[in-house]
Formats: C-alpha cells, sequence, structure tokens
C-alpha cells in the first residue's frame, strides 16, 4: 500500500496523511513510520513535506532527536543529496519528548532554493534515536527520503 | 470586415491557447508518496553495553558474536549498518578511531561479527561511511553480533575511554 499526495510549490496546507495501524505486537516498541518517502517532480524553488510518524514504546517519557543524516547508503539510481541540502530539510520538531506509549507526528518539509543544482536522483535520510539510550550500543531508525528532479 | 475581424479573433484564441498548456507544464505538481512500513529495532534488555574491562596494549578483546542481540520488528526488509558515532574515545588522552581497525598509538579499531567466527566475515565499525551489518535484513527476523576491540599499541594515560556504537535501521 502506497500513500499519495499531490503537492504544489510554496505555501501549500500540512498535507493530511493516515497512518496505518501498526501490529498490535509493535505496541510496546519504539517505531517510526514511513519507512520511505518518495518525491517526483521536484524542482529549485519547490517544497514537500511529509509527516514522520514516531511511538514511544516504553513505560516512561524519552526525549528523541530527529535529525538530518546523510545516507549511509543509497537506494539503487540514487545519489547522496548535494552538500547544502541539510540547510534546504525542516524538521518541525527536533527534540520532541513523547509520553510513554504516545504516537507523535513530526512534520518533515523540503524546501530546494532557487538557483540551488542537485543530482536527477538524490537521498537523503531523517534519523530518530531515542537519546534516553544509554550503554555502549545505541540504535537509530531511519527513514529515506528519494528526491527525484524534473 | 465582419469576417475579417472574426478571422483574427479565432487567430488570437488559437494563438493563445499553446501558451496557457505551456504554462502549465512548468507548474506540475510535485508528487510526495509514501511506503507505510514501520521500522523498529531494538537491543535486548540488559546487552546494550560490553565491560571491557582493563586492556593491555596491542591486545584484541572480544565478546562473543552472538552477545548483542537485535530485536528486530519492522514490518518490511531493512538495511541496518554499524558506526562509531564520533572520531575519538572519550576519556583522558582520547583515542583516535582508526577508520581501518588498525590500530597505533592512542589509535583503536572496532570490529563487528555477525553471529560467525571471529576473522571471518568481520565488519569494519566506522565513524565515517558506515558499513553493512544486515543488509537486507528480513521483516520480523533477529539477529546478534559481537564486537572486538584492536587497543592501541601505545597508550599515553590509563583514564577510562569510551565510543558509541550505533545500529542504524532503513527500508531496504
Amino acid at each position: 500500500m502506497v500513500a499519495g499526495l499531490l503537492l504544489g510549490g510554496c505555501g501549500q496546507p500540512s498535507p493530511k496523511v493516515e497512518t496505518p495501524e501498526p501490529p498490535p505486537d509493535l505496541y510496546d516498541k519504539v517505531w517510526i513510520s514511513p519507512g520511505k518517502v518518495m518525491v517526483g517532480n521536484f524542482y529549485p524553488g519547490a517544497r514537500a513535506e511529509y509527516p514522520l510518524t514516531i511511538h514511544n514504546g516504553k513505560d516512561e517519557p524519552a526525549q528523541f532527536s530527529v535529525t538530518y543524516r546523510v545516507a549511509d547508503n543509497t537506494a539503487e539510481g540514487y545519489v547522496t543529496a548535494p552538500g547544502g541540502a541539510e540547510d534546504w530539510v525542516i524538521i518541525a520538531d527536533p527534540t520532541p519528548v513523547l509520553a510513554a506509549k504516545e504516537t507523535r507526528e513530526v512534520l518533515i518539509a523540503v524546501k530546494m532554493p532557487k538557483g540551488a543544482t542537485a543530482p536527477p536522483e538524490w537521498e537523503f535520510w531523517i534519523a530518530v534515536k531515542d537519546v534516553t539510550q544509554t550503554g555502549m550500543v545505541q540504535t537509530e531508525l531511519a527513514c529515506r527520503w528519494l528526491v527525484a528532479m524534473k | 470586415m465582419k469576417k475579417t475581424l472574426i478571422a483574427i479573433l479565432m487567430a488570437l484564441a488559437l494563438a493563445l491557447v499553446p501558451v496557457g498548456n505551456a504554462f502549465a507544464a512548468t507548474t506540475a505538481d510535485v508528487t510526495v508518496t509514501a511506503t507505510p512500513a514501520f521500522i523498529s529495532i531494538t537491543l535486548a534488555p540488559g546487552q546494550t553495553t560490553w565491560p571491557i574491562g582493563v586492556v593491555t596494549a596491542g591486545s584484541t578483546p572480544s565478546t562473543t558474536t552472538t552477545y548483542f542481540t537485535i530485536d528486530n520488528t519492522s514490518t518490511v526488509q531493512t538495511d541496518q549498518t554499524i558506526g562509531v558515532t564520533t572520531a575519538t574515545w572519550s576519556g583522558g588522552v582520547t583515542w583516535a578511531h582508526a577508520e581501518d581497525a588498525v590500530p597505533g598509538t592512542d589509535l583503536a579499531g572496532l570490529k563487528a561479527n555477525k553471529g560467525g567466527t571471529w576473522g571471518v566475515s568481520d565488519i569494519i565499525v566506522k565513524n565515517a561511511s558506515p558499513n553493512f551489518i544486515a543488509e537486507n535484513q528480513t521483516a520480523n527476523t533477529d539477529y546478534s553480533f559481537g564486537l572486538k576491540l584492536w587497543a592501541p599499541t601505545e597508550f599515553t594515560d590509563g583514564v577510562e575511554k569510551q565510543i558509541i556504537v550505533r545500529i542504524t535501521a532503513v527500508a531496504g
């Protein structure tokens, strides 16, 4: 199943997105959704946005960091985002604190400046990390943003 | 005269139509689609730390290759990478982190192994460009891994050192 949106240039209202129900066994887990966001027909001066859903399955509140991330690896045909793309990405709330079992949407937007250039197909990640984790080994969840230029 | 005027108006109308279409084509909508999968990994409780203890110069202490378990409840296939979050080990005179896992003076390396045998298909744990620890990991399938330290060949001090190892999961 794929959720689809058509977004115009600047100033469009925030998209209304229905997040599907997660499987019951994810209630006690930390998860994010969606796994991938694909932007098509993008061009300098355009803006696209999509909400990232975060769930805190723990029994206590947790603070998360939501950050732009250079892709460790890219989908077939895509290359890592051009330098400076980090400045094109807007994260509505980069440090949300979620109550136990809370699910919350954080709006992510990418606005490419007029005059900027980018490869035909490029990728960046939005990474989510529970910053209350302790210990030597920690986990992070990421959403791929795949951008295809017009 | 009337016929001439109509002809001119029709010509003007025809001339204007392509202009309108061209304008529409240049303002085509940006499309955004998303795959509503759920990405979820956690470390099994009580398995977030490896108490390495005291190490000697040039030693290579390790865990078993199943010491850490990733509880993978993602609903789709994922690509998972392993890396360290900083280029140095903190504490006292810091150690630089060796991106090739070759130790030196105040220079330490780290490798991982996903449930196999040390020395076979070891994964270098890097800071920049993290390597896969679980590429194309099947949905809802856990896995285990271990860590191995390549201690510096010489230390400047005996202060405890720390670095964070990060496992990142993304849709495959």
